[in-house]
């Protein structure tokens, strides 16, 4: 594959939720063309031993556990918001599903781009469709009505650096307003497959019993994982057309791409240029 | 998960004809059988990887497999008239190798063109017209199975 990028993005990217990582436990997660071995230690921190190589930056944040990969080996250069729902009693934790898929990375990013695809993929047409870049973020908005997710739909999508996306949703479902958080993350394990690690929360709902609460948020979770099926689906079966022939209704998918090459070359080649102001398309 | 998930997959992508040393011809692609009368299939025997399918009038058509706007597989879609549906966004492509429709464009971009191949049916079986140099393809071509 002669088009395929020559290295791995420079991100932070989710190794998995912090409840999978016990004190004392050694966990091997592929990804990054190795084996990584990560370990929660007594003091509560993270370890990740790559052998003879400089530890990579760890970071907790949002019940995930995150590392950062830089083929340049530098510092960070940006954290990931915090977000408060996360660490509030009013909303379920992550429901965590991981998906395998054999294709490049970057396969993922053309979503935030793609408001054609909302209709045939997912049955659920869009009505407004608003994207915005700025720096190491890309943020896309959304309003719909979907038979999966629920009607008067609105979603807004936002990702940090190339590899960690969350997602505000509200919609009816189900006769009664749901409030829900995604976490679309991936680790690459070579340079033509890579594993989702998926996430969904719910806003719980006051005066439900638990037993209703939990068949609720259940209920969201699946629906939320059936709809990225429906896109893992179309991934596994496509090639990468390099230069697409797009049409006046399609979103900026070249500008897309562009704002995501930052991450795949060495920081004093990024060029200038690739904001978005906000704006419908 | 083993350490076999490090090894990298090897990634479709749609096969340049001018390395085929194929003589030109009509290949037997499929049984007649195998593609009823709105259904569509996809043919990997052949130089670049195709999908046939057979419209609402009986006749059979043939495009390159992925589809020229984002590269999903023709295959995985829905005949639709005579025309073929992409499945990712809907575009409509027509036996002849032109988008026919997009359900979400005001217009359809002139370069939205793919490759189209000619399809021919004879005693049950179905061939494919094969010529490197894209010659039109010749009625009494010699025919391999």
């Amino acid at each position: 594959m002669s088009d395929l990028p020559d290295r791995f993005p420079r991100g932070w990217f989710v190794l998995g939720h912090q409840r999978d990582f016990l004190v004392g436990e050694i966990k091997t997660i592929y990804g990054f063309n190795r084996k990584l071995q990560v370990q929660r230690l007594e003091d509560n921190s993270i370890s990740l031993d790559l052998g003879d190589q400089e530890p990579w930056p760890i970071l907790e944040i949002n019940q995930m556990v995150m590392v950062w990969h830089d083929a340049e080996g530098q510092a960070p250069d940006f954290l990931p918001k915090k977000i408060e729902e996360c660490y509030s009693d009013d909303w379920s934790e992550y429901s965590m599903a991981s998906f395998l898929v054999k294709n490049n990375c970057r396969e993922l990013i053309d979503n935030m781009a793609d408001k054609g695809h909302f209709g045939p993929v997912h049955q659920a047409p869009f009505e407004g469709f608003w994207n915005e870049a700025k720096d190491h973020t890309y943020t896309q908005e959304m309003t719909a009505d979907s038979p999966i997710l629920g009607r008067d739909l609105f979603s807004q999508a936002t990702y940090e650096g190339p590899a960690y996306m969350t997602t505000y949703m509200s919609a009816i479902y189900d006769g009664q307003k749901v409030e829900s958080r995604l976490a679309v993350t991936h680790i690459p394990l070579t340079l033509t497959s890579f594993q989702i690690n998926f996430g969904v929360m719910v806003k719980k709902v006051p005066g439900m019993s638990a037993e209703d609460e939990a068949a609720f948020i259940q209920g969201y979770v699946d629906a939320n994982n059936f709809a990225f099926g429906q896109d893992v689906q179309i991934w596994e079966n496509k090639i990468y057309i390099p230069d697409p022939v797009v049409c006046d209704g399609d979103g900026p998918l070249h500008k897309l791409r562009k704002w995501y090459g930052q991450f795949l070359v060495n920081r004093e080649d990024i060029p200038a240029g690739l904001d978005l102001e906000k704006r419908e398309f | 998960m083993t350490d076999q998930e490090l090894i990298a997959p090897e990634l479709p992508e749609q096969r340049n004809i001018s390395e085929s040393n194929l003589a030109s011809g009509w290949y037997k692609i499929a049984d007649s059988s195998q593609i009823k009368i709105k259904q569509a299939l996809q043919v990997e025997s052949f130089p670049t990887q195709i999908v046939v399918w057979r419209g609402e009038d009986s006749t059979l058509r043939g495009l390159d497999l992925y589809c020229k706007h984002m590269g999903a597989s023709l295959a995985c879609g829905e005949v639709d008239g005579n025309s073929i549906r992409c499945p990712f966004h809907s575009w409509r492509w027509a036996g002849d190798g032109h988008c026919d429709e997009i359900p979400y464009a005001k217009n359809i971009p002139t370069k939205a063109v793919t490759r189209s191949w000619e399809i021919d049916e004879i005693d049950g079986m179905i061939y494919a017209w094969f010529d490197k140099d894209a010659k039109p393809a010749e009625p009494n071509g010699q025919r391999f199975e």
